[in-house]
């Protein structure tokens, strides 16, 4: 027999110091996109205060100053106040919890479900597949926005109802994606050589496919949490967003129409959604690069 | 492991016209109008711990009917007997059970282990999923494992990315012998590595099969490895077995046609030796659209009338040398 490897008391592990792991490795590559790692910083932040937005802000979001109307930013009113003398600063620090909770859960939702159905599309293929591709391009003919609009106007003006109708409508484009990873990787040697073991279907997705497909699917959730902040900032902005209390769109719609002499009303829960939308897409920038196993 | 005398047939799989064909999809929804006939009515038989050799060049379906065999593609038809029971006629559930019986060995040693995984958890994988659910139990096994295809236990938290070619055919070696199968499919398992590491894979395969038994399909397209490795060999045309018979009757008397081609083709080292090649003519036909009659007739040097129509019958020409020619004495 070969003994390649004598007994070796303490082996030699090289750099490797620690284990190398991919998640360790890919951290090692993400840490090395600068502009990926300041938005990762700013976004952790925002979250961050949003979590404490009730314990920070300065004033009640809904509290109305009288006299105190259109202010301009002032050491009492760090953003300034709006037409009603309410104070920005505090109604923006509430609203940033509906905004980055949109984001977040509508592209959980469309992520999770489009998974679901991509990986049982592509895992078991045949009529399942094209039943389930099928169903994917009926909900992808649907606009979202224009669906927004009729959900909004026929039920209840809700922040779940919007997240919901973001969500059903844009897993689609998941499954897809998802679908695609698995059809290739079912392929795989490994994948048969589990089969030749006797793993069990449960065992070969979920230990041997999805694991070599997450770094698409991070990416692309990272993205879409971007077009869900716009989608509900959009449907704000056209005033049919959630008020109470207002998410970053809504408070753009409200400071609209007196853009000429407060413009702050607007500009800054704008920035911030800009912001927001910008560090998203540069986070998923980095990660793809960090996740792709060419530079490996 | 004491041995069974009685009752047990000296063949541990019995395989009787095994035929693959994959279709080539049509129009949307429509049945498929051509088929690739990759395996079109294979069969032998593979005695308990001999090892049978499989040769034939690229596309001619030997690594299909590997995993034909072991069910990793659907059988188009056919019986496949294995220790006396046809693996075709059993439902999912029991051919997974029956599958700690089998194993296979890949060729790529890239593509065969995944990345996320342990080495210690790549081993270990047919113990988990077999029922060895007992942690400390199945840690020991691998760790012997390692030792026994010459790694190290160190090796055991570390991931696939971190070895060589060779090192990680052992990881693959490990992961199919470790739960004591019968039957191992050797699906060019030496072909993607460098001509030092490839004996010591072949010497360490053959080791193993000695302390445990097992019996070995062994597909190649390196002649001289399978010489070495194997007690009976196969020759693979187009979907078809051509001839059959032990190693040394195959390279001292090769019978049919083709695999004299074949084996006048190997290489040798004396450059002054005088060689007669027989070269063959032409390509391959595609196996979608084979010739009619023997399937060889359009380059067989030999050929005659006979060849274009009938189809050669397999027959044994004498004690375990069977050929499929119309002239083979």
């Amino acid at each position: 027999m070969a003994t390649a490897n004598p007994q070796v008391t303490k082996p030699y592990t090289g750099m490797a110091a620690k284990e190398e792991t991919f998640w360790s490795l890919t951290w090692y590559r993400f840490r090395r996109h600068k502009l990926a790692m300041v938005f990762t910083a700013v976004l952790l932040m925002m979250y961050a205060i949003a979590l404490i937005a009730p314990y920070i802000a300065p004033h009640d979001p809904m509290a109305i100053h009288v006299g105190g109307r259109f202010e301009p930013m002032s050491a009492e009113f760090p953003f300034g106040t709006d037409r009603l003398g309410r104070d920005t600063l505090s109604r923006v620090l509430h609203g940033s919890r509906i905004s980055l909770m949109v984001g977040f859960v509508a592209a959980g939702l469309a992520m999770s479900l489009g998974t679901l159905a991509g990986a049982v599309a592509g895992y078991f293929g045949g009529v399942i597949d094209e039943v389930i591709m099928r169903i994917c391009e009926v909900i992808m003919a649907i606009p979202t926005f224009f669906l927004l609009l009729t959900v909004v106007a026929v039920f209840e003006r809700s922040l779940l109802n919007i997240m919901l109708v973001i969500g059903f409508t844009t897993w689609p484009s998941a499954a897809r994606l998802v679908r695609g990873q698995f059809l290739s990787l079912r392929e795989m040697d490994y994948v048969e050589a589990a089969r030749s073991v006797g793993a069990r279907n449960s065992r070969i997705v979920m230990q041997h496919i999805l694991p070599n497909c997450m770094a698409p699917i991070i990416v692309s959730t990272t993205l879409r949490i971007g077009g869900a902040m716009l989608t509900e900032a959009g449907l704000a902005f056209i005033g049919l967003g959630v008020t109470d209390p207002p998410s970053w769109g809504s408070l753009m719609e409200a400071g609209r129409h007196t853009l000429r002499f407060a413009p702050h009303m607007t500009y800054i829960p704008g920035l911030l959604i800009f912001f927001t939308v910008l560090a998203y897409n540069y986070i998923g920038d980095g990660l793809r690069d960090a996740l792709d196993p060419k530079l490996k | 492991m004491a041995m069974k005398l009685d009752q047990v047939s000296p063949n541990l799989l019995e395989v009787n016209n095994l035929v693959k064909y994959f279709p080539i999809k049509g129009s949307w929804f429509g049945k498929p109008k051509h088929y690739v006939r990759a395996v079109d009515g294979v069969s032998f038989f593979i005695r308990r711990g001999e090892t049978l050799g499989l040769v034939g060049e690229s596309g001619c379906g030997k690594t299909t009917t590997g995993r034909t065999i072991l069910r990793l593609h659907e059988p188009t038809g056919g019986q496949i007997i294995f220790d006396g029971t046809d693996l075709r006629k059993l439902r999912s559930e029991e051919l997974r059970k029956k599958r700690k019986d089998l194993g296979i060995i890949f060729q790529d040693p890239y593509s065969s282990l995944n990345p996320r995984m342990t080495v210690g958890d790549i081993i270990g994988e047919g113990l988990l999923v077999q029922g060895l659910t007992n942690v400390r139990e199945r840690t020991e096994r691998v760790h012997a494992m390692l030792e026994e295809v010459g790694l190290a236990p160190y090796h055991y938290r570390r991931f696939p990315h971190e070895f060589s070619g060779g090192q990680r055919q052992r990881i693959g070696i490990a992961r199919s012998v470790i739960y004591s199968p019968k039957l191992i499919v050797c699906d060019e398992p030496v072909s993607a590595l460098d001509v030092s590491i490839q004996s010591q894979i072949l010497n360490l395969l053959k080791d193993l099969q000695k302390k445990r038994d097992l019996a070995y399909l062994f597909i190649a397209h390196n002649l001289s490895v399978v010489k070495h490795i194997s007690d009976r060999v196969g020759v693979m045309y187009l979907g078809k077995l051509v001839e059959l018979t032990t190693s040394k009757n195959l390279y001292a008397q090769p019978t049919h046609p083709y695999t004299q081609a074949l084996l006048s083709a190997i290489p040798h080292a004396d450059p002054d030796m005088r060689m007669d090649r027989q070269r063959l003519k032409g390509d391959v036909p595609s196996p979608v659209n084979p010739p009619s009659g023997c399937r060889f007739h359009t380059r067989c040097p030999i050929a005659v009338e006979q060849c274009k129509v009938d189809e050669p019958v397999w027959r044994e020409i004498r004690t375990d040398h069977f050929v499929a020619c119309h002239l083979a004495k």
